[in-house]
């Protein structure tokens, strides 16, 4: 009992230790988003704001469409992860249930994918968006990134897992390919669905060349390109900048906390992190 | 007959609806929309105010003007002019050429004879970047010149008296001892030196007399260049300015804002931010390069304002250029802060001076650096920007660590130059 406590009590501590190590950095991110500039500015640095202000963020109001930016990437982000799971769910169906003829040498061609840095497919993809005259459109931040090789290759894993007999007794009912898809596949691989929808969100909400690149007007840019907008060249108001990034990694914290526990169940079942 | 009245009305309002779309879009036709493509948040309040100004002159074009950030400006360029798209006017630095090799640039020689605009109201040295291959391609819109700012209020503090405009290297070493003695604090930085190759090496090796590229050679090896990197490195051996390893997150503008630095050398583009910042008039003063057996030499550079190949607008594009970087543009841009003219009206320089007018000496020191200036060793031969990135990790670094000799640092310096100028 005694031995159990103590090694309940060094978990404790270590947990504590990482966690604190984890969250320094959002904190200071918070504290300096509540100092002056002036006080960003000091040698050695304060850790905390005295006394704090808010002058940081009526300047992210002031200097960027805040609300129209948290807007965008709320939208894009949902259509992006839609459009995602459309894609790569019936892509992974293809695949994996009713394995299309040459399904190793796509799986080869997509593994081969996976390992090309995304942004090579900058330049190709502005051609394409523009050759379909939608530079500057909120469709045009996500359209590309609904192609996912690793989302496929993902869901190909989770859909290889669906047992064949469920399958094949849907297909004797006379049931669709698209309804098999609808209420077997996915219902069975569900945490997979559900990783790669986070997934799909979190690499939409950071995003930032892309967003810079196809789009001109600030009002059709996301929080990414927002906040490096806030950055100079040459001298940054680090409060400002800080309280543009707290203020904009808010709404995915909540959201974590509303779906804490599907999150952790999806991701622990996926193997993904 | 209700149906019939419905059906009528349906159409009518789909008639009506068609017309006023068609008339709408009739009336935005008549408008020229023209998009300007920036990459320095600082300028944008000056740039803005010239575009103002163009714009109220003239009210059938609308200019909607761009900042990107720097990082990815030529990302985006390059997306959008390979599309056939891209703004209609934008910046360009010595990276010109290769949007000329490309195609994607247009020549202005037609609209520059039509207009007999003359290139002599410019910086010769800029406006000759611009033409390339016997076709001027940009009009000039600001160059570099390199000041030393230092922090007044902080020396008289010492009780050390401030530079004067006359001095030396010599002089600026033993102010910058004084302040490393007297200084109240061990995170007081007596100076800051540009310690880059592009930059301060170069600067200094061009000051003893040497030349980094000369007759398509590089010639670091010189003992001109072999002194230059040791002056630069005993600066930092004896602790005057940090230690190079340290000071990729020091941001010299900021140091001398908060009174964390007595001096610094520094590019006229920065001016602004010092001017602009919460010190009162007669903090900071501005004297010229230090000189080094009794001359300085500046780097300097330009960026130039050009217009897209594929614009639909040409003619209001040009404009546009016209105005941006004429005596009233400039003077305007000039208003609202950062980069200095290259417009040689004495209105343009006056109008930088005056709104930086916080900061004494301003003009006499600029007026030194435009004297004794130099092409950039990157501007005056594009081809060895490809080198830089490992002069500057791979041979810099190492000699500042004392990994490298000077000698050892100059010879892979000129084998990187010359490779690249192969």
């Amino acid at each position: 009992m005694h031995a159990q406590n103590q090694a309940g009590w060094r978990i404790y501590a270590i947990t504590t230790i990482v966690g604190l190590l984890i969250l320094a950095p959002f904190a200071w991110m918070v504290a300096t988003g509540l100092m002056t500039t002036g006080q960003t500015l000091m040698v050695p640095p304060r850790l905390i704001p005295s006394p704090p202000t808010l002058d940081g963020v009526i300047e992210v109001f002031n200097r960027i469409p805040f609300a129209t930016l948290l807007f965008n990437t709320i939208v894009v982000s949902a259509g992006r992860a839609i459009g995602t799971l459309i894609v790569c769910a019936t892509a992974a169906y293809a695949l994996a249930i009713i394995k299309v003829p040459g399904t190793s040498a796509i799986l080869v061609g997509i593994l081969a994918l996976i390992m090309v840095p995304g942004d090579i497919f900058i330049v190709p993809n502005f051609a394409i968006i523009a050759s379909f005259r939608m530079t500057d459109t909120l469709v045009a931040l996500f359209l590309p990134s609904v192609f996912d090789v690793f989302g496929v290759f993902l869901l190909y894993q989770f859909f290889r897992g669906v047992p064949r007999e469920l399958i094949e007794a849907a297909r004797l009912d006379g049931a669709s390919h698209l309804r098999i898809l609808a209420t077997i596949v996915v219902p069975v691989a569900r945490s997979g669905i559900v990783s790669l929808a986070i997934l799909s969100v979190l690499s939409e909400w950071k995003d930032l060349l892309w967003p810079l690149v196809v789009n001109r007007s600030i009002d059709k840019l996301t929080l990414g390109p927002g906040l490096a907008l806030l950055r100079g060249v040459y001298t940054t108001d680090w409060n400002v900048v800080m309280a543009a990034g707290a203020m904009a990694a808010l709404p995915m914290v909540v959201i974590f906390l509303v779906l804490q526990k599907q999150f952790i169940t999806s991701f622990a079942r996926s193997g993904l992190k | 007959m209700l149906k019939t009245n419905r059906r009528n009305f349906l159409a009518g309002a789909a008639t009506i609806a068609l017309l006023s779309t068609s008339a709408a879009s009739m009336a935005l036709a008549a408008d020229v929309n023209l998009t300007l493509m920036i990459w320095d948040p600082a300028q944008k309040a000056g740039v803005q105010m010239a575009v103002d100004a163009f714009q109220a002159a003239n009210p059938n074009i609308a200019v909607s003007l761009e900042q990107v950030p720097q990082d990815q400006y030529y990302v985006k360029l390059d997306a959008a002019l390979g599309a056939g798209q891209g703004p209609d006017v934008m910046w360009q630095s010595s990276k010109a050429s290769y949007y000329v090799d490309g195609g994607a640039l247009q020549p202005l020689d037609d609209y520059i004879a039509r207009d007999a605009l003359s290139l002599d109201g410019y910086k010769q040295v800029i406006a000759n970047l611009y033409n390339l291959g016997g076709h001027q391609y940009g009009i000039p819109k600001d160059f570099d010149a390199w000041t030393f700012v230092y922090n007044a209020t902080l020396l008289e503090g010492l009780g050390i008296a401030t530079p004067k405009a006359e001095w030396t290297w010599e002089d600026m070493v033993r102010i910058a001892e004084e302040v490393k003695a007297k200084r109240t604090s061990s995170s007081i930085v007596p100076l800051y030196y540009n310690y880059s190759f592009n930059n301060g090496v170069a600067s200094l090796v061009h000051a003893l007399g040497g030349a980094v590229i000369a007759d398509g050679q590089s010639h670091m090896s010189s003992p001109q260049g072999i002194k230059a990197l040791e002056m630069i490195k005993s600066l930092q051996d004896s602790e005057l300015i940090l230690k190079v390893a340290d000071s990729t997150d020091f941001n010299p503008v900021n140091a001398l804002i908060s009174g964390q630095l007595a001096m610094a050398e520094t590019p006229s583009w920065n001016l602004s931010l010092l001017s602009k910042a919460d010190a009162p008039a007669g903090t900071f003063g501005v004297v010229h390069l230090p000189a080094v057996n009794g001359s300085w030499a500046n780097d300097t550079n330009g960026l130039s304002y050009v217009m897209n190949v594929n614009s639909q607008h040409k003619d209001e594009s040009w404009e546009l250029i016209k105005f941006l970087t004429s005596d009233e543009g400039s003077a305007l841009h000039a208003q609202g802060g950062a980069a200095l003219p290259a417009n040689t009206n004495p209105q343009a320089l006056a109008a930088f001076v005056a709104t930086n007018g916080k900061l004494g000496g301003l003009e006499a020191a600029l007026d030194a650096a435009s004297a004794q200036s130099y092409l950039r060793t990157t501007t005056a031969n594009p081809k060895v920007l490809a080198a830089m990135p490992e002069i500057s990790s791979a041979v810099m670094g190492e000699f500042y660590s004392g990994a490298l000799t000077a000698e050892q640092a100059a010879q892979r310096i000129d084998d990187l130059l010359n490779g690249a100028l192969r």
